[in-house]
């Protein structure tokens, strides 16, 4: 220790011209206020602005010139002998300069800075808008990555030797894996375990860097090539080793299986066994996990770069799962084991819609610059684009209603001040055919706060208003024309569902907590299906053949409950299982179609014990599949 | 083997490349405790390569160093405490003035002699306040010998050491403080181009060329067996008489012929012989024999 403060005291006596320099810059700022055309700022302003510009811009270039020349140097001149004849370890002769540098970094920054702060206190907190710690630990920081850099990149390049070319290709090598290693934790929204991750990648680099001056002292000595081949090898053998345990590090982030989600969000389509898995897994912070996860035999396809299922959308028939990455990359996944991704060539701006056709072959975006257009999948062709007229209403929903026609629905926006007139809903169509755009009726609310759904045929619609009093109506009308067919009567929107038998169902409870479905058809009586003694209760999902599937809670417990809404029974009620998704999907989904699923289709649920199940509504067969 | 017997420096085997050049080949020696040994080569031998590996501050390709019996690699940090070292360029800041470099220095050795360094410079008529790097080559020198000697070293090792010296500066380094130290048992060992100087006071030489120790042995042993012989003969005659030639050179109409392994009665066999009358024989210099062994006519 002794003999490291014997050579930083050398080194710093050393560089006394430079805290001269440091002492003039210090006057600086003060200096830039008699400036002509100053007096228009506030001097203290000028002062700390100045102050704190100097300061930083000389430490930092200082650091670079420091790391460059505090070894580098004395080998270029053949001057290290000094030290090596003397009774002084590498290690001593390394961490003495090294110290002194930071000293001297330390001491001119404080000499530059120390006058102007103290000018302006208030002003410095005002112009720099950061607590001076940080400022003090951002600055120390980058000098210290200057000064080990600025060493490292001397000693290469001031050895004027052949190995030069092959450090070049190692950083080109090391910047490819280090982006290897942050961006999938970046493309699965791992904000906080990516920071992490680069800072002890950035903390290790370093620490290399400062082991590897010792190191090519303690091997390389006074030959100055011999540093550099020494000071090379250390640094890129210990980089292959921070870069392989990082590399190995992502491999098992990303690698994660739908086993390790500790929570889970589930997105299940109309028809098919897949569904969408997304959640945090064990041990991997925020990193987001998603899954294309089959029910029916728990295979999974890994999905990169989506943060959530809420841009990913399945095909009618459940084989084809399309997702959005970012920057809006529409991507197509077959849903079959060890099936590869498509990129689509189709870029999403923010606020796109899209939907499949029913055939699969089509898919149809509209933006939220009400440009809609339809793709043909296979051959990933645009066939037709059209610009909506009316680009004010943002809120957008859209299906084919054959594989040559989209209809689109353009809602007022849920959101914002408008006048009452715009409460309205425009239809258009779009025919591939003949490429046409035509608006073909509009329906007008008596206020914003209004859902609408759609037949699973898509021929009839129903929309349910509730003004400012809070009083709910709705109406059947024409899903085309908008032309109204009967009023019917109606709750809010969680509790009223258009059924595929063209029948409405509402759920009401009583001050008993007594729940009943009414079934009203458009002709005939209505029906009264006594449910249960439940806090809560929703709409779950439909399937064919006159089946709800309604989620109820009481007391944190939750209950399925399978109901013969055609013939007005209870089928089932299934206690301890919940339902992923509820009924409110059909008024804001893309695809404003009620989802009308098979009967035998499972149903993905989650147990009360924090377990995902494949459930059969009808038969009431449960399968656990995973545990979270 | 004791520490007494132990050498100063034992080199064995020691090859240094850089690249595809060998500067040091396979070389050997050994330095006895308390001689003065001299490390004789032309400019390229590889001297200063051989001394900066014997001293640990420059890794060989392979081969062997010690220093009064430890490995000079692994424990050049302990050793440097015993061993004063000038090296062959001007090494010390050049910003540090001298009185800061004897404080340095001061700092680092524990046997540190600051009133010896104080008498050396003054004897040598430097002041402790200029820049090491405004001093003259001479000075310089002068200055890392006196900073070498006040560490009390029991080995000093010295690279060229006279190389921009004046003469009298020359003749004092060698006659005085040299001689001085050899008297004390301090080990001298030096690499010198001032083969008169370095006659006087040493006890072994040695000689690099091209990288290789071509000749290691007491100095008058050496210069007792080397010998010049002038004749009207042709050199056929001196090696028919079991003479080995170092150098051979048209002398007027006869030869002038370096031996390496005289003795008289050989040679007076030789020369009452009938082919070879009119030889004389001469004794030659330390430079003369360098010459013969190194110089540009000297056989491989």
């Amino acid at each position: 220790m002794t003999h490291v403060l014997t050579i930083a005291r050398r080194d710093l006596a050393e560089r006394a011209s430079i805290f001269v320099a440091a002492a003039v810059l210090a006057v600086l700022p003060f200096v830039i206020t008699l400036v002509p055309g100053m007096p228009q700022f506030p001097s203290t302003d000028v002062i700390t602005t100045a102050g704190g510009l100097i300061s930083v811009g000389f430490t930092l270039g200082l650091a670079l010139v420091l790391g460059v020349t505090m070894i580098g140097r004395d080998l270029t001149e053949k001057r290290m002998s000094f030290y090596f004849s003397k009774p002084l370890s590498a290690q001593a002769i390394w961490f003495g300069k090294l110290g002194a540098a930071l000293v001297s970094l330390a001491l001119c920054f404080t000499v530059i800075f120390v006058p102007s702060y103290l000018a302006g206190t208030t002003s410095w907190h005002k112009s720099w808008n950061v607590e001076l710690p940080v400022a003090f630990a951002i600055i120390a920081t980058a000098a210290l990555v200057m000064l080990l850099f600025g060493h490292f990149f001397g000693t290469m390049f001031r050895s004027k030797s052949p190995l030069v070319a092959l450090d070049v290709v190692l950083i080109v090598a090391a910047g490819f894996a280090l982006v290897g290693i942050i961006r999938p934790l970046l493309t699965g929204f791992a904000v906080d375990l990516t920071t992490r991750v680069a800072f002890i990648l950035g903390g290790a680099m370093l620490l290399i860097l400062l082991s590897g001056g010792a190191w090519q002292l303690a091997k390389g000595r006074a030959d100055r090539r011999q540093n550099h081949i020494e000071l090379s090898r250390f640094v890129w053998i210990s980089m292959a080793i921070v870069l392989a345990i990082g590399g190995a590090f992502t491999a098992w982030v990303v690698h994660v299986t739908p086993g390790d989600l500790q929570s889970l969000e589930v997105s299940q389509p109309d028809q098919g066994t897949w569904s969408f898995l997304s959640g945090k897994a064990k041990h991997r912070m925020d990193y987001n996990a998603l899954f294309a996860y089959d029910l029916a035999t728990g295979e999974h396809l890994r999905i990169d770069g989506v943060r959530s299922w809420f841009s990913s959308g399945f095909s009618h028939d459940g084989k084809m799962l399309a997702y959005v990455k970012l920057p809006g990359q529409l991507y197509l996944l077959p849903l079959s084991p060890g099936a590869k991704p498509q990129d689509l060539q189709v870029t999403l701006g923010r606020g796109a819609q899209y939907v499949f056709s029913d055939d699969g072959t089509r898919i149809a975006v509209v933006d939220s610059d009400g440009i809609v257009t339809a793709y043909e999948i296979a051959s990933k062709r645009a066939l037709v684009s059209a610009k909506m007229p009316n680009t004010l209403r943002t809120a957008r929903r859209l299906f084919f209603a054959s594989p040559d026609v989209v209809r689109l629905y353009v809602e007022s926006p849920q959101y914002g001040s408008i006048k009452a007139s715009d409460y309205l809903v425009e239809i258009y169509e779009l025919d591939v055919r003949t490429r046409a755009l035509a608006h073909t009726g509009s329906y007008r609310t008596v206020t914003k706060d209004f859902g609408m759904t759609v037949s699973p045929d898509g021929a009839r619609a129903l929309v349910v208003e509730r003004d400012e009093k809070s009083v709910s109506r709705a109406f059947i009308i024409d899903a085309r024309t908008a032309q109204v067919i009967a009023p019917v009567p109606s709750a809010d929107l969680m509790h009223t569902v258009l059924f595929a038998d063209g029948s409405v169902g509402i759920l009401t409870k009583d001050a008993a907590e007594q729940w009943t479905l009414t079934v009203h058809p458009l002709d005939g009586a209505e029906r009264r299906i006594p449910i249960a003694k439940i806090a809560r209760l929703y709409f779950a999902r439909e399937l064919k053949g006159g089946t709800v599937v309604l989620a109820g809670w009481k007391d944190k417990k939750s209950t399925m409950f399978v109901v013969d809404y055609a013939h007005g029974s209870v089928l089932r009620s299934e206690p301890d299982l919940r339902s992923p998704g509820f009924g409110y999907q059909q008024w804001y989904d893309a695809d404003p179609r009620r989802v009308v699923t098979d009967a035998d289709q499972p149903f993905a649920a989650w147990g009360d014990a924090k377990s995902l199940y494949a459930w059969q509504p009808l038969t009431g067969a449960k399968r656990k599949m995973l545990e979270f | 083997m004791n520490q007494a017997e132990t050498p100063a420096i034992r080199i064995a085997g020691m090859t240094v490349r850089y690249g595809r050049r060998v500067a040091v080949d396979t070389a050997s020696l050994e330095v006895p405790r308390g001689s003065v040994y001299a490390l004789l080569g032309r400019n390229g031998a590889g001297k200063s390569s051989l001394v900066r590996c014997a001293l640990g501050q420059q890794r060989a390709s392979s081969g062997h160093a010690e220093i009064l019996g430890e490995d000079s690699w692994k424990h050049r940090t302990r050793l440097m405490e015993r061993i004063g070292v000038v090296a062959e360029e001007a090494d010390a800041p050049p910003e540090m003035k001298v009185r800061q470099l004897a404080d340095f220095c001061g700092a680092l050795y524990s046997r540190w002699d600051g009133k010896a360094f104080d008498t050396r410079l003054s004897r040598f008529g430097i002041s402790k306040d200029p820049r090491y790097g405004d001093l003259s080559k001479g000075q310089k020198k002068q200055v890392s010998l006196a900073l070498a000697l006040a560490a009390s070293p029991d080995l000093i090792v010295l690279d060229d050491p006279t190389l921009g010296l004046d003469v009298v500066a020359r003749k004092s380094l060698f006659e005085e403080v040299i001689a001085d130290l050899a008297d004390r048992g301090t080990t001298v060992f030096l690499t010198t181009h001032d083969l008169a100087g370095v006659e006087s006071i040493a006890d072994r030489v040695a000689i690099m060329d091209g990288g290789r120790i071509v000749l290691d042995e007491e100095l008058e042993t050496l210069k007792g067996r080397f010998r010049r012989i002038r004749s009207a003969a042709q050199p056929v005659a001196l090696e028919a008489a079991s003479f080995r030639t170092a150098l051979v050179r048209r002398w007027g109409t006869g030869t002038e012929a370096v031996v390496s392994n005289y003795d008289d009665l050989t040679f007076e066999r030789l020369r009452s012989s009938a082919t070879i009358q009119s030889a004389e024989v001469s004794a030659m210099s330390l430079e003369e024999i360098f010459i013969a062994v190194a110089g540009e006519g000297a056989k491989s």
